[in-house]
């Protein structure tokens, strides 16, 4: 895989006004990086082409339709940071998705710093950001209902009941 | 004034009238159990039975799936709660949830006492949030409003939509002037889901003027909003709009372009 992809929400990576310039909101850390047992979820991808499919299995993981923000660099730029990544089964239905998930692992304050600044980096360059919107997002689920990639059960109830209305149009 | 101590492996909540202990959640985590204590320590004016009872129904209603099995001494008068969930990682939630259903009860049983001694049984303080408010800033200031998943502010802001409209709609305007934009845009994000199939005029109202705060968090969650909406009716908001923040920009271009096609 050649690059890590992550959820964010883009108004957290917003510098704060009245700071110096290349400041990161607090809550982009403890927030948009919240760790577990000091390990990051991220998706991995070959390409920018394939950042869709790290969309729907965000998407499809939630249990309601809003927009998806994600921010992604490159998985090699990881260990010059000592940052190590490990491939863990992702919580998504979409079965095909599932080994497309990593953990970052071992995280202490110092990498999760050195690994915001550099999303910080890349997103604020605005080449390595993009949003999905809320009907883009509705139809990477819906294509991916159709293409039988995961099963209308498989999806909260919220989704499903948008998913349904949407293929009978 | 609320102060917090810790002693004995358990955590104390010390109000001027209370004082309630329980045992840290993260002892608990492998056993997905939540137990929790309330002792009667000044106890001027106060029932213990009736506090019991409130704290119970504010976790309740917060997390409307957790199983609560209390056992109360009344005699000892130190009831105790035992709080289960088959997924643990929601201890913490209810942990908070509850320590803030103590500090709701505790007041509203101060404020009542206050009430009675000074004869003004009806009489509500003019500043004074309602509750409903008060429970959805605690909520949101407990956990994020994240995209893609449903927050517990939603469920008391749909009932107090449902019954105190009027009182909502206020709340909500004056929220837009709150000095917190963090707050403001979760409040926006709430409104515009619990709102997403009516859509009312006011709420077009507030959201089109939340969409020119000074704050981008907010103006970019007023546009969330209007898309998730997906009714032309808001197109002159977003056409009329200016928005410095390119990413935002590039994002409510989107949206005119997607609305003006239905």
């Amino acid at each position: 895989m050649k690059f890590i992809v992550r959820k964010i929400s883009l108004r957290k990576w917003d510098p704060l006004p009245d700071l110096e310039d290349d400041n990161i909101q607090a809550d982009a850390i403890t927030i948009d990086l919240k760790t577990h047992g000091n390990a990051l979820s991220v998706w991995g991808c070959e390409s920018e082409e394939n950042l869709e499919d790290v969309a729907l299995a965000l998407a499809c993981a939630g249990d309601c339709l809003n927009v998806v923000d994600v921010t992604w660099v490159e998985i090699s730029s990881l260990p010059a940071l000592g940052i190590q990544s490990q491939k863990t089964p992702g919580d998504t239905p979409v079965s095909d998705l599932k080994d497309y998930h990593l953990n970052i692992m071992n995280l202490d304050m110092r990498r999760i710093t050195d690994l915001a600044q550099l999303f910080a980096q890349r997103i604020r360059q605005g080449k390595k950001h993009r949003r999905f919107s809320r009907p883009e997002v509705k139809r990477l689920i819906t294509n991916a209902v159709k293409a039988n990639r995961l099963l209308l059960d498989d999806l909260k109830e919220k989704i499903r009941d948008a998913i349904q209305s949407e293929l009978h149009n | 004034m609320v102060t917090y101590a810790s002693a004995g492996g358990s955590t104390c909540f010390k109000e001027p009238n209370h004082l309630v202990g329980f045992q840290d959640p993260n002892r608990f985590v492998n056993s997905g159990k939540l137990v929790c204590q309330y002792g009667l320590a000044w106890g001027a004016g106060t029932s213990p039975r009736r506090m019991w009872e409130d704290i119970a129904m504010s976790v309740k209603k917060v997390f409307p799936d957790v199983e609560i099995l209390s056992t109360i001494n009344y005699e000892s008068k130190i009831p105790s709660l035992i709080v289960t969930k088959n997924l643990s990682f929601y201890l913490r939630d209810i942990y908070h949830s509850w320590r803030k259903a103590c500090f709701f009860s505790a007041t509203n049983e101060a404020d009542e006492e206050s009430s009675r001694s000074e004869k003004h049984l009806n009489k509500e303080s003019p500043n004074k949030a309602p509750r409903f408010a008060q429970e959805i800033c605690s909520l949101i200031s407990l956990q994020p409003v994240e995209n893609g998943f449903t927050h517990p502010a939603e469920k008391i802001l749909m009932e107090a939509l449902a019954n105190q409209e009027e009182d909502v709609i206020r709340w909500i305007e004056s929220i837009l002037e709150d000095k917190n934009p963090y707050l403001v845009a979760s409040v926006i994000s709430c409104l515009g889901r619990v709102t997403e199939k009516s859509h009312p005029a006011w709420a077009i109202k507030i959201v089109g003027e939340a969409l020119e705060h000074s704050n981008v968090a907010v103006r970019d969650a007023a546009a969330q909003v209007l898309e998730s909406w997906e009714t032309p009716q808001v197109l002159g908001l977003l056409s009329k709009h200016k928005e410095k923040v390119p990413w935002l920009q590039e994002y409510i271009g989107k949206i005119v372009i997607q609305l003006s096609s239905y």
